[in-house]
């Protein structure tokens, strides 16, 4: 008793049964649906597979993973696969989706526009908000332009967040116009003063 | 002073809520995001909590449902905040535990007069 | 010849709505939040970072640190703000934890004879398991009715070394009872002390890294995990891969302890927020 040295048994990996991966991705088991998840990462066309069962995975554990092995084989694919998704009703689906859409900065860099320019408006705000998450260099010429183009509230909030960390002096005039565009917004009035004075509050350029 | 924790990802957003609820008497307290928001509200004593819908890792619904489960946080008055504005969002909100469902942006009055509401006490 | 490299000091420091970007990413990146007290030490590594760069001032530093794919800056910028010392029982209170909540409760779920299996990664030269195995000896009446395997791992095969040694000086010591030092060190020289030979033999200590999984062939058989101040170094696709290592490796019901400004919003929503006396820890779902 007490303390003692590990006896090194190997536990042998779990095994689904014969059953193509594709159905013991749906298995009833979460455990087993893990497994299929990890071999069909491997496979070929096995992250389509992964990416269509994203939106209807009850399991967030499950999820989570399916999400994991998409962003480490980042693709414009992978990231095209991901986007219906984000109309989701569920809106633990989407914040899960567009924080792993955010973990694929160059893939996403190529689906960005499409993304802000969508017709469902949450899936324009899951985009402004990868924006400022994502590593993608455009991101502050990206996040003006909606600023500019956006009539929805929330849009340009999401924006005004975003150019409160990445913008620059080029910025302010859409920025202080927000104001004016928005009168009787008071969160909006908010929003404009804190991200002009962040932008202010760096070194002239 | 009723203390109140204000839990969302957006830095402005928070900003926004700590201006109105301070100015309206309250002591606040932030969380960027909603595992933090439940580890603050179990750890702390809070009088009022605001919950945003749409975070990551954490979405608002499941935090207050996770409160509802925890006896110390079962009743602590939540106010659920969300860009939805359709009746199954509210539903969905109220569903999960919380006592109120406000859509963003909140106008300050409002904000002030529930967050009030929420936490008045009962004269002894 | 090469021209003087600037210092941090011929760096303008940053302004408040500078640091005020810079902390909101901090927070958001490491889960470390730096108060005002705090801003002239981070000031200084800004500058200091500004400098070694060759940056034009702060904005071009960074865009550097946001933008960069490789994370390059940005993880030279969490190495500068972090401070890494070790010595037994860092961080005791989830140890008390550890004795008080977990260890009772996955006792109760153990069949006779089952072994409980306790896992510290990464362990750099030792001082957390042997703490473990100290603090649970020292503290947890139920020690004697189970057979309890620590293990300790790191990817640093020379610290792996000396924690296999278990000597240390009187700093790494500093914070332990001198009870605990009487029964579990003996003193080998003018400032240092070497765990006792029945502690030593009973930690088994391995390499393994947890930014290249799988960290272990024996599948979900941790009791209790304590990676401690190592996730925060990771970016999030690494952070995302550990934690399903993680995950793996521990069984249902078993807990995870992450450092005290780590916490599991920043890696995943996988694991149940488990609220204790002592300390607030991570649970893998039943």
């Amino acid at each position: 008793m007490g303390l003692v040295k590990q006896q090194r048994q190997d536990t042998p990996a779990l095994r689904g049964p014969s059953t193509p991966s594709l159905e013991r991705l749906a298995d009833a088991i979460p455990d087993v649906r893990r497994v299929a998840a990890r071999e069909l990462a491997g496979a070929p066309g096995g992250l389509a597979a992964l990416s269509a069962r994203v939106p209807v995975e009850p399991d967030r554990g499950v999820l989570n993973l399916l999400l994991t092995l998409l962003v480490e084989r980042p693709s414009r694919a992978v990231v095209v696969g991901l986007l219906p998704a984000l109309s989701s009703d569920d809106a633990r689906l989407r914040g899960a989706v567009a924080e792993a859409l955010a973990q694929m900065p160059e893939a996403l860099e190529a689906e960005i526009g499409a993304l802000l320019e969508h017709a469902d408006p949450d899936v324009r705000l899951q985009g402004v908000v990868a924006l400022q998450h994502a590593p993608i260099p455009s991101a502050p010429r990206l996040l003006r332009e909606v600023l500019a183009r956006e009539q929805l509230v929330n849009l340009c909030a999401a924006a005004l967040e975003g150019l409160a960390e990445l913008g620059g002096e080029a910025d302010l005039p859409a920025v202080e116009a927000v104001r004016t565009r928005f009168p009787g917004v008071p969160f909006l009035d908010f929003a404009a003063t804190v991200c002009a004075a962040r932008i202010r509050g760096g070194h002239a350029r | 002073m009723a203390k109140v924790l204000v839990v969302d990802d957006a830095t402005t957003v928070r900003m926004y809520h700590r201006a109105i609820l301070e100015a309206a008497g309250f002591a606040v307290v932030e969380a960027a995001n909603g595992y933090e928001g439940l580890e603050k509200a179990l750890s702390t004593a809070f009088d009022l909590i605001l919950v945003d819908v749409n975070m990551p890792k954490m979405d608002g619904y499941s935090l207050v449902r996770a409160l509802r489960e925890q006896p110390s946080t079962a009743s602590l008055p939540a106010i659920l905040i969300s860009t939805e504005a359709e009746a199954s969002d509210a539903r969905q909100g109220y569903a999960a535990g919380a006592n109120l469902y406000l859509v963003k942006p909140v106008r300050p009055d409002d904000l002030t007069l529930n967050a009030r509401m929420l936490t008045a006490r009962a004269v002894p | 010849m090469l021209a003087d490299r600037r210092r941090g000091s011929d760096v303008a420091p940053p302004t408040a709505p500078e640091m005020e970007k810079l902390v909101d990413f901090v927070y958001r990146r490491t889960g470390m939040l730096f108060e005002p007290a705090r801003h002239p030490f981070l000031e200084k590594r800004v500058q200091d970072r500004i400098a070694a760069g060759d940056c034009d001032g702060f904005d071009e530093w960074f865009g550097r640190v946001r933008f960069e794919l490789g994370g390059q800056e940005c993880q030279e910028l969490i190495n500068a703000i972090t401070v890494n010392e070790t010595h037994f029982y860092r961080e005791e209170y989830q140890f008390r934890s550890m004795v008080t909540s977990m260890l009772p409760e996955i006792a109760a779920a153990k069949a006779p004879g089952e072994r409980i299996r306790i896992w510290s990664l990464p362990c750099a030269t030792g001082e957390e398991p042997y703490s473990i195995g100290m603090y649970l000896l020292d503290n947890w009446g139920d020690a004697d009715r189970f057979d309890i395997e620590i293990t300790g791992s790191d990817i640093d095969t020379d610290a792996l070394r000396r924690a296999r040694d278990g000597r240390y000086d009187a700093r790494a010591l500093q914070y332990l009872p001198p009870t605990v030092i009487t029964r579990f060190f003996k003193k080998v020289g003018a400032d240092t002390w070497q765990i006792c030979d029945a502690l030593r033999g009973s930690v088994e200590f391995t390499t393994a890294n947890l930014a290249a999984p799988p960290i272990s062939v024996a599948g979900p058989v941790h009791d209790l995990v304590f990676c401690r101040n190592l996730l925060i170094y990771f970016d999030d696709v690494s952070r995302r891969r550990a934690a399903e290592a993680l995950y793996d490796c521990i069984r249902p019901g078993g807990f995870l302890c992450l450092g005290h400004s780590e916490s599991m919003s920043r890696i995943s929503p996988i694991f149940n927020v488990r609220v204790f006396k002592d300390a607030i820890v991570y649970q893998k779902p039943l």
